[in-house]
């Protein structure tokens, strides 16, 4: 739980960035998030294929013998950790800088659009790595999958306890560094040209780059999170990186917590996940209804939201204004200039 | 004998213009992109597919059922959620999701009861073709004849009620000016509803027919919804038509473009068909935003003999 | 209406007006540009937000209720912009104008509203917005009698026509108020023109009544008149040219 967590964490938090302080609706973060994970996908089975030095007969055909040459990569990784963790490092490198690519190429066909407008094309336009992934084999062994290295086979049976710290270090980070730019004047110029474009644009701010930079920015953080969910699971396939699950589900839970407040939407994806455990863990009680059990979780989830934007849409925590300077200083400063 | 691909095109096209008519009206009239649409459709394929599992005979006679069924449906989610929010003065964002979340309920609840069907009476209700029940007409598929004329009996239909009826009217007076409208004595409300019954009526009938040719399943409509928004934004919203030219355009691209595109470049590039309508988008957005319906093709011209792009807002 | 006080959303716009029409009188309702005339049509008629105050119709209150409501109690509405439908047909706008009619009553409405702008009739299946200036006003005055209404607000309906067409509207509206006996408030940039024919005058400036009386009371004051309506006064001697 606390590994899904962290990952949404991120997701959610970029999807705070890109649409409560910027104002863009980007109904397509699978795009992102899928671009990460296939890049994982591809990148370090045959880097590490190279480093170990794995045999080039299976090698031939990496998606046919994906099962055989990870288990020889992970006996290798759990000798080697370091190695193990350069992989991680380097892909999650790789990772973000397909995510920005991704960001800028689906953004910008439709960034001068008008918000519903942009959201429905993001949305279009994300279903493209998807429908790559499941026709081009090669990529991430189409409709079925590949498996990943286990960058983590170092740590044996603490391999749980490592990896959620990892993740929950890295949704940390993002916190914070995200909220160093929600109090930054970079948050300001956001909001300003999500509030009012024609006022921002009189201003000076090139409106169409500060969009496009605020999506290539949410794409880097939801390909880093797509890339990080990638390595805990250990698998990548297009069936596993759905429109419901990381556009949708992201949405819900940061209306749900929050709009434009990072730490509502701390609180909504703690307790979005936390009410998904919780039905899971009860499956059983469950058990007499004549139906998946997840089904009734989004159908929940759903009217929550429906109860939300109706009666509370600013969510559970509000948006805080913007922190400037405190009136006593700014009253020094015209004293000051009045006296000049 | 008319080549099978020009039939399985025409009948594609027929069924993109019949599915996406009501997402592209429901825009016009009343500013919303409704998402939930997906789930309307799924909700006419499900109607159908109880009928013929508990009562048989052909899927045809059941698409009045899926109509009714579906426009209701869209009339409870415009009065419990449209209108409300529009009260409140919600964002076009918050409009948005809450039709996606509307949308995921539907999800929810067709999920469930295709569960229920399946573990309870042993039907294949989570993936079922109805392609056997059809009929044929002069050697081509009912299907292919029977979204054809239904495409083109609907509009003609339309076009009377818009443009002969009281309602008809009213209902492109609010369109225009529905300050005006309400001034004039015209119930907005009631024409809005209008339109969001056609709409889901519509919706209806497209997932009614859509089992007939391919695979019918709980992400029925939402497996669509993206090629929908494509049909939606490069027909053009602005004029009733250009939802149909867009559903025509995307479908012979995607079937008869692939095709040939497969003679020059080889099969390979057969399995990336559902990329064809995104590429259409991401063109039309670039060179024609407003819909290919309101392209003004003498402009066209110009732009391409003395270069540059226009760059227009919708 | 009784010290209303209303605007848009967070916008207050007018602060504690009281006005008053009756049957077969025009009240002119004048003032600089901005002052807040259109947004007291636009309160009487639930286009904008009350904040306090109350409106009364024929003894029933309307503010609260729905624009097409209060169009069918009696009270018709021109608006300064987009006065008709531009893409209807002038049949169809008539139609739609007097959309709570039934058939018959429709067709016997739009022969008398036809009788009092016979120049219409060569226009019924043209669109509305082909039409020139002076010919589209003349559609919305007609459009806002289909429903026989006893009162009738006028948002600046001589904006932009030329004299000649001018005078005929007038003609128009003054006909009216003593034939028809409908009450008619008048909002109007031209004030002279609307103080000529009114029963009674209402001076609004950035929101608050500055006057309420007798158009040749308002005329008299120099100071209003000058300030206000860019008007010379009626009384001479004091303000030399």
């Amino acid at each position: 739980m606390v590994a899904l967590f962290a990952i949404y964490l991120i997701i959610n938090l970029s999807l705070n960035l890109q649409l409560g302080y910027a104002g863009i609706p980007n109904f397509g973060l699978v795009l992102a998030v899928t671009g990460g994970a296939y890049t994982v996908g591809w990148l370090p089975i045959r880097l590490c294929m190279w480093i170990f030095n794995i045999d080039s007969q299976l090698g031939a055909d990496i998606v046919k013998n994906n099962a055989l040459i990870v288990s020889q990569i992970n006996s290798n990784i759990q000798a080697q950790p370091l190695i193990g963790l350069a992989v991680f490092a380097l892909t999650l490198i790789v990772a973000v800088a397909v995510g920005s690519v991704l960001g800028f190429i689906s953004a910008y066909p439709a960034i001068r659009l008008r918000t519903d407008y942009l959201a429905i094309t993001l949305l279009a336009l994300g279903e493209v790595l998807s429908i790559i992934g499941q026709n081009y084999d090669p990529l991430v062994g189409g409709v079925i999958g590949i498996l990943v290295p286990d960058v983590w086979s170092w740590s044996g049976d603490s391999r749980f306890t490592v990896v959620s710290l990892v993740l929950i270090l890295a949704a940390m980070g993002t916190l914070f560094i995200l909220e160093l730019i929600a109090r930054s004047p970079i948050s300001r110029t956001f909001r300003a040209i999500r509030d009012n474009e024609v006022a921002a644009s009189a201003m000076g701010k090139n409106v169409t780059k500060v969009r496009m930079e605020a999506l290539v920015i949410g794409s880097m953080i939801c390909s880093l999170a797509g890339a990080l969910y990638a390595f805990y699971v250990c698998y990548v396939g297009p069936a596993a990186y759905g429109r419901l699950e990381w556009t949708f589900l992201p949405w819900l839970m940061v209306i749900f917590g929050g709009l434009g407040n990072n730490f509502g939407v701390v609180l909504g994806t703690f307790i979005f996940i936390a009410l998904e455990k919780l039905i899971v863990f009860y499956k059983y009680a469950f058990a007499f209804l004549p139906f998946d059990v997840i089904w009734l979780e989004y159908l929940l989830l759903g009217s929550i939201i429906l109860v939300i934007l109706i009666f509370r849409p600013s969510g559970l925590m509000k948006e805080k204004p913007s922190q400037t300077m405190p009136e006593t200083k700014l009253e020094e400063i015209v004293r000051k200039s009045g006296k000049e | 004998m008319i080549d099978p691909t020009l039939i399985d095109t025409i009948t594609y096209s027929s069924l993109l213009g019949i599915m996406t008519f009501g997402l592209s009206f429901v825009r016009r009239t009343t500013g919303v992109w409704n998402i939930a649409h997906a789930g309307l459709i799924t909700i006419g394929a499900y109607v159908v597919f109880t009928c013929i599992s508990f009562f048989g005979e052909s899927p045809y006679i059941y698409l009045p059922l899926a109509f009714v069924l579906s426009a209701v449906v869209a009339v409870i989610e415009y009065m419990l959620i449209i209108e409300t929010l529009r009260k409140r003065k919600a964002s076009t964002t918050m409009m948005l999701i809450s039709t996606l979340a509307f949308d995921l309920v539907m999800l929810s609840i067709l999920n469930i009861y295709a569960d229920y069907l399946q573990n309870t009476f042993s039907l294949l209700s989570k993936n079922f073709l109805l392609k056997k029940l059809d009929f044929t007409l002069f050697d081509e598929p009912g299907i292919f004849w029977a979204s054809l004329l239904f495409l083109i009996i609907f509009l003609a239909a339309l076009y009377g009620v818009l443009n002969y009826t009281k309602i008809g009217t009213a209902l492109r007076a609010c369109v225009y000016n529905p300050t005006l409208a309400s001034i004039s004595g015209i119930n907005v409300m009631h024409t809005n509803l209008l339109s969001w019954f056609i709409s889901g009526g519509l919706a209806g009938v497209a997932g009614g027919l859509l089992p007939l040719w391919i695979q019918g399943k709980p992400v029925l409509g939402d497996s669509l919804i993206a090629v929908m928004f494509c049909v939606s934004i490069v027909g053009g919203v602005e004029e009733i038509y250009g939802t149909v030219l867009g559903g025509f355009l995307v479908g012979f691209t995607q079937i008869l473009g692939t095709s040939a595109l497969s003679i020059v470049l080889g099969p390979t590039v057969i399995p990336y068909k559902p990329l064809i309508p995104m590429v259409i988008l991401v063109l039309a957005l670039l060179f024609a935003p407003s819909g290919i319906a309101k392209v003004n093709w003498n402009k066209i011209l110009t732009v391409v003999k003395f270069g540059g792009e226009p760059k227009r807002k919708i | 209406m009784n010290n209303l006080n209303s605007g848009y959303g967070k916008l207050h716009v007018l602060f504690d007006i009281n006005l008053k029409c009756n049957r077969s009188e025009i009240v002119s309702v004048i003032g600089p540009n901005g002052s807040g005339k259109t947004t007291l049509l636009n309160s009487i008629f639930g286009l904008a937000d009350i904040f306090s105050g109350s409106i009364t119709f024929d003894g029933g209150q309307i503010n609260g209720m729905l624009p097409h409501e209060i169009s069918r109690a009696g009270v018709s509405y021109l608006p300064q912009m987009n006065s008709v439908f531009a893409d209807l047909s002038v049949k169809e706008n008539l139609k739609m104008a007097g959309y709570i009619l039934n058939v018959k009553e429709l067709r016997d409405t739009m022969d008398e509203v036809l009788s009092i702008f016979p120049i219409l009739e060569p226009f019924l299946s043209r669109k509305a917005g082909t039409l020139s200036g002076g010919e589209r006003q003349m559609l919305a005055i007609a459009m806002t009698l289909m429903r026989k209404p006893r009162l009738i607000m006028l948002d600046e309906p001589l904006a932009g026509l030329a004299p000649v067409v001018c005078q005929k509207l007038i003609e128009k509206i003054v006909d009216l108020r003593d034939r028809l006996g409908v009450g008619v408030i008048l909002v109007e940039q031209n004030a002279k023109k609307a103080l000529e024919i009114s029963n009674n005058a209402c001076l609004i400036v950035s929101g608050r009544s500055i006057f309420l009386g007798r158009p040749n009371e308002l005329l008299r004051s120099e100071e209003l008149v000058e300030l206000y309506l860019g008007l010379k006064a009626e009384r001479k001697g004091v303000w030399n040219d």
